[in-house]
């Protein structure tokens, strides 16, 4: 694909990704990986190689798929395309929140999404205890069915998370000295 | 948010204002793994609690919007934040510190530098992914504690966090559609509610 493609394919995923970076990946085994462009094993790749590299996961996706593609023009284009929506349909949305701020439908957004948001990062926070603290994704699916798999649990992460909480609450410590510390502590117990 | 902080300065605090959101942007990218949510836990650290730029309510504002709109919530969350305090400049400098990172880090792995991919699957980077994530979860935590203070304060409130809760981490649903469902009782609720004012007076 070449660099100009690569940018028109990642502005149309910005355009219609709702819901944060991780909704970018069943667009890209729809289209890109479905269409032949990249194989299963550089998919597999490139979900973990994002995942655990710092930084928004879509921009770490597009930026690997761009650059599999067609080098560091491929990589840049394709970030910037994943990009340039949210350009303009963030400063349209603050533009109608101010215009409209008098109006039910504003009013509504707002009460309505607030709680929805709050819903969103419980559920991150959730999926990211998956990821550390639990040695699997919690099977939370299962349970409702009243299906009662057990989890198992890391206790070395416990404590890591605690300092982490004592740290940022108590203390004036900058939060990246605190997750620093976090990788350090994870280092050696969690390896 | 301060109004003085908008348009108004001069040349040079408007250049420093631009060089604190394209820093405060690049460090938050450069130290936070795991995505949207924990650069929008790192980004409360930095603009609520350590430069008090935002108010908790500016913050869950801002969360509202940047959820509702398409693409990634980092950038989303960068262009909001730029675009409030210096226009299309601020939003420049706020996205671009976003993307550094990421273009570079991604660039060197992808160029086939083999040893940063071995390093990255190494046992004790591993660890410290995992503890970075322990981090992350703290930040998090007190993000939703914060945020609950602030937005609970009735039962559809609380019966829509449930839903969004488990829609998300138990169903898998698709978020659009959570989004469009809470916009849509949302605004129902404050329809009814106005209207039942009105037949009370």
């Amino acid at each position: 694909m070449t660099p100009v493609m690569l940018y028109l394919h990642f502005a149309l995923y910005g355009f219609l990704c709702f819901g944060g970076g991780y909704m970018l990946i069943p667009f890209i085994t729809a289209d890109l990986v479905n269409g032949g462009y990249l194989s299963q094993g550089e998919f597999a790749n490139l979900s973990s190689i994002a995942q655990i590299t710092p930084g928004p996961i879509g921009l770490n996706t597009a930026t690997y798929v761009g650059y599999l593609q067609s080098g560091v023009p491929g990589s840049l284009l394709a970030s910037l395309g994943l990009v340039t929506p949210a350009f303009l349909m963030v400063i349209m949305a603050l533009k109608l929140l101010k215009r409209y701020e008098n109006t039910v439908f504003i009013k509504g957004f707002l009460v309505g999404m607030k709680p929805a948001s709050l819903g969103f990062t419980c559920a991150a926070l959730l999926i990211f205890m998956g990821m550390s603290l639990f040695t699997t994704p919690l099977p939370l699916g299962e349970w409702l069915k009243g299906v009662f798999t057990a989890v198992e649990i890391r206790w070395c992460a416990l404590p890591i998370i605690v300092v982490s909480v004592i740290l940022l609450k108590k203390t004036k410590i900058p939060f990246p000295l605190v997750l620093l510390l976090c990788a350090v502590m994870g280092a050696f117990l969690l390896k | 948010m301060d109004a003085h902080r908008e348009t108004t300065c001069a040349p040079a605090q408007n250049l420093r204002l631009d060089l604190i959101l394209f820093l405060s942007f690049f460090k938050i990218a450069s130290i936070t793994v795991g995505g949207g949510y924990a650069i929008l836990a790192a980004a409360r650290a930095e603009f609520v609690e350590r430069r008090h730029w935002l108010t908790e309510d500016d913050f869950s504002e801002m969360m509202t919007v940047i959820i509702t709109v398409p693409g990634l919530l980092a950038i989303n969350s960068a262009i909001y934040l730029g675009w409030k305090l210096h226009r299309a400049r601020g939003a420049f400098a706020a996205a671009f510190g976003a993307l550094l990172p990421s273009v570079t880090v991604i660039m060197l792995i992808a160029a086939g530098l083999s040893s940063i991919s071995d390093f990255l699957r190494s046992p004790w980077v591993q660890g410290a992914f995992k503890g970075i994530i322990c981090g992350i979860i703290g930040m998090i935590g007190l993000t939703v504690v914060k945020m609950g203070k602030n937005n609970l304060k009735s039962l559809f409130d609380w019966a829509m966090v449930l839903v969004c809760v488990l829609g998300i981490a138990a169903f898998h649903w698709n978020p659009a559609f959570l989004i469009a469902g809470a916009i849509g009782a949302g605004i129902l609720k404050v329809a009814l509610g106005s209207r039942k004012k009105e037949v009370q007076k």
